[in-house]
């Protein structure tokens, strides 16, 4: 089992992953990965943030963790084949600049300020930032602060790598250090794709996407001193403009934390970011994509509310960072994964190479009303895309849509009929003669994966509530879209109506007609016959299989505007 | 379909009924013995075939071990069981107390001429009111084993598998692997 990084095998595939938003997109690509949308690949991911506490962070690096103890590299790695469950190997590597000692909790302290001449240093300093950039707590990151943030970042990277390169002790201990050398390894066999993902309109992605190409560029080429040209790099990054909003902070908070995020500034930092990334040079020069994703006129999720009515939460003041730092998934985010997948697999490396002044790729989705507001219509074919497919083999949207259902009608039924344990399923089946081996370890990974997909309990002052997994927050986040307007399903498969429990029996004709318990077990024991102690690859294989036979029901958004005007004209 | 099921097995039970009478002589007798035995084993593989498709019908069953523990191999076995202990009670209540007629010597299929081959009765009687029952319990069991085997094998349907085999035991109870 690989629960470790493997790092035998070259990797062509990296991805950063910068701030709270970047995080959240990380989710969604490790999500990807889980659904097999990599089967076989090895992709190296760095975590950046600045706020070590992050709960987006936490939960990302925990979401890692629990992976890579299911993750294995079997499965064919080809761009339009969907995989086996778990079937990427990935290889985590965090770097967190550390603001919170007292001698880099704040740019005044970073630069040095006082040392010197300090009239002049403040005056030099009083150029670029304002007084209160100067001074705000880092600890919490850069605050949407991105001129400050980009500067530290860029600079926080050389540090760390000169630093490594100076000690082997330091050295052993940088994953920073060693995620750079990987694209050095990676850009002398020809070939590393670096994709990154963060916000435009926040703090330390906004900060970290511009300076990426340059300070990894020149982090590699400080680790091979110069000696090799790093041509074969190539960048992308997707570009998030603002889809979330939170309460703007009070007049108490904002007097005492002096800078802090305000949802209200979000459009503008992110029509400033883009103005940006399409006309600096430097930007045009290194990245080879950008992924522009907006939001336009759709609605956009309040997350104090999201907490307040799905979790029970309440809001209390807005948070900079830090332990309550946690947004519900959103379907942007999830986009944002699918582009680093379209990034990674479109497109050979001499074709990038010819690639002068950044491309800029976005796609339009159609919409639909829902009373004063616009729903966008999501499809698998939105998310993915097939350039060319056999009549004999399905389109990797359709095996998308396969793997999808899949995975969340095995997360649900675990939750149905098990509370989450993948333990009772297995002695259910060995009931009927099929059994696997799976390590405690295996088990417990699986048990989490699956509540954090599809839907958890937790205790909240004595009072059980019902989370909606990943995938139910996804679609809470286009507004609970209705008809089948996100990726063809039925509003009720998200179980809002059922304690946020997904009613996965209404992802398949077989199902929905019939008891899905019975149509399951028949259906896995026909397919997969007796299984005498396989091991979880061998479980997660038969899974799918298993659910992937059965025949998928779409929803089509327009079949209920056509019902209305049918009644319409009989009136 | 549970009716027509039922329906069919009774007809099956008593369809010897149907057959026309034939006289058993001396010569004849072991060739209707014989013949007795191969309506039990007959029997016996209507019934099994019948059985099949009654405990295929009861849902597989996936529940948490700790709301309550999985019933569908236990109804399965339970019906299967059931029958099985009945059929000889059933054929032999039939056969001896509806089908055989001393006086007139007969039972079953057979007439007996009980002046002269007095003895012939009494080894039909056996025949079909001890032997007979033994026959068809043991084949529509064994009938039962071997079906639910081609059906799991050539098939894929394990439903009536689990009455004999589940838990990787032999009736759930005979075998060495455990659940872990």
């Amino acid at each position: 089992m690989g629960n470790k990084k493997d790092t035998t095998r070259t990797s062509k595939y990296f991805l950063v992953c910068a701030g709270g938003t970047g995080m959240r997109c990380m989710q969604s690509f490790i999500n990807l990965c889980a659904l097999g949308m990599f089967s076989g690949q090895t992709i190296d991911v760095l975590l950046l943030d600045t706020d070590a506490e992050n709960k987006d962070k936490k939960n990302t690096e925990n979401l890692i963790q629990k992976y890579t103890k299911l993750m294995h590299s079997d499965g064919e790695a080809k761009a339009n084949k969907a995989g086996d469950f778990f079937s990427a190997q990935i290889n985590l590597y965090t770097f967190i600049p550390d603001y919170s000692k007292e001698t880099t909790k704040r740019f005044t302290l970073i630069s040095e300020i006082e040392k010197g001449d300090p009239a002049v240093n403040k005056r030099l300093g009083d150029l670029f930032y304002e007084e209160p950039v100067q001074d705000f707590d880092l600890s919490h990151g850069y605050r949407a602060q991105t001129h400050l943030g980009s500067y530290l970042m860029y600079h926080a990277f050389i540090e760390e790598i000169r630093q490594a390169n100076a000690s082997d002790e330091y050295k052993s201990s940088s994953d920073l250090f060693k995620f750079v050398d990987r694209i050095r390894e990676a850009n002398n066999e020809g070939e590393a794709r670096i994709f990154s993902l963060g916000s435009t309109f926040g703090g330390t992605g906004a900060s970290s996407i511009p300076v990426m190409p340059i300070a990894i560029t020149d982090a590699a080429k400080i680790i091979s001193g110069g000696m090799v040209e790093m041509d074969n790099l190539f960048y992308g990054a997707s570009l998030l403009s603002n889809y979330f909003t939170f309460p703007s902070p009070s007049d108490a908070h904002k007097a005492k934390d002096g800078i802090i995020a305000d949802a209200q500034f979000f459009p503008y930092n992110s029509a400033a970011a883009l103005m940006y990334y399409i006309k600096d040079k430097t930007i045009l020069q290194t990245y080879k994509r950008f992924y522009i994703l907006g939001w336009g006129e759709f609605n956009k999720i309040n997350v104090a509310d999201y907490k307040t009515k799905i979790s029970g939460k309440t809001g209390g003041k807005t948070a900079t960072g830090g332990k309550k730092q946690e947004n519900p998934a959103h379907i942007l985010e999830f986009m944002s994964a699918c582009a680093a997948k379209h990034f990674f697999e479109h497109g050979k490396a001499e074709e990038l190479q010819t690639i002068a002044t950044t491309e800029m790729m976005f796609k339009a989705v159609e919409s639909i009303s829902k009373g004063d507001e616009k729903i966008p219509v999501i499809n698998f074919d939105d998310l993915v895309s097939s350039p060319n497919t056999t009549d004999k083999e399905l389109s990797i949207d359709d095996q998308f849509r396969d793997n999808m259902y899949a995975f969340l009608s095995f997360c649900s039924l675990l939750q149905e009929r098990y509370e989450g344990r993948t333990e009772n399923l297995i002695s259910d089946l060995f009931t009927y003669n099929s059994s696997y081996n799976l390590s405690e370890e295996e088990i417990e990974a699986l048990d989490f994966f699956c509540s954090y997909f599809a839907m958890r309990k937790e205790t909240d002052e004595g009072e059980e509530i019902a989370i909606p997994g990943w995938f139910a927050q996804m679609w809470h986040s286009l507004n609970e879209a209705p008809d089948g307007t996100f990726l063809g399903m039925d509003p009720v498969v998200f179980g809002k109506d059922t304690d946020w429990l997904p009613n996965w029996n209404r992802l398949y004709t077989e199902t929905a007609n019939d008891n899905p318990f019975d149509e399951f077990v028949k259906r896995f024991k026909k397919l997969n016959h007796n299984a005498k102690g396989s091991d979880y690859k061998q479980f997660l294989k038969d899974i799918r299989s298993t659910f992937t036979s059965f025949t998928p029901i779409v929803v089509d958004p327009s079949a209920a505007n056509r019902k209305t005007e049918q009644t319409t004209e009989l009136v | 379909m549970k009716r027509k099921i039922l329906l069919t097995g009774l007809f099956s039970i008593v369809g010897i009924a149907a057959f026309a009478q034939t006289q058993s002589t001396p010569n004849t007798l072991s060739g209707d013995l014989i013949m007795v035995y191969l309506q039990a084993t007959f029997m016996g593989l209507l019934l099994s075939l019948i059985m099949l498709g009654i405990v295929s019908r009861i849902k597989y069953d996936l529940i948490d071990n700790r709301i309550r523990s999985q019933k569908d191999v236990r109804k399965r076995r339970i019906i299967f069981f059931t029958v099985m202990l009945l059929l000889p009670a059933v054929w032999f209540y039939y056969l001896f107390f509806i089908s055989l007629d001393q006086l007139a010597g007969t039972i079953g299929t057979y007439f007996v001429d009980t002046m002269q081959h007095a003895y012939i009765l009494p080894e039909l009687i056996h025949a079909y009111c001890v032997m007979g029952p033994f026959v068809l319990m043991l084949t529509y069991f064994l009938f039962f084993v071997l079906f639910s085997w081609i059906f799991a094998r050539f098939f894929n349907k394990y439903k009536a598998r689990t009455v004999i085999y589940s838990n990787f035991k032999y009736l759930g109870i005979i075998g060495k692997k455990n659940k872990k």
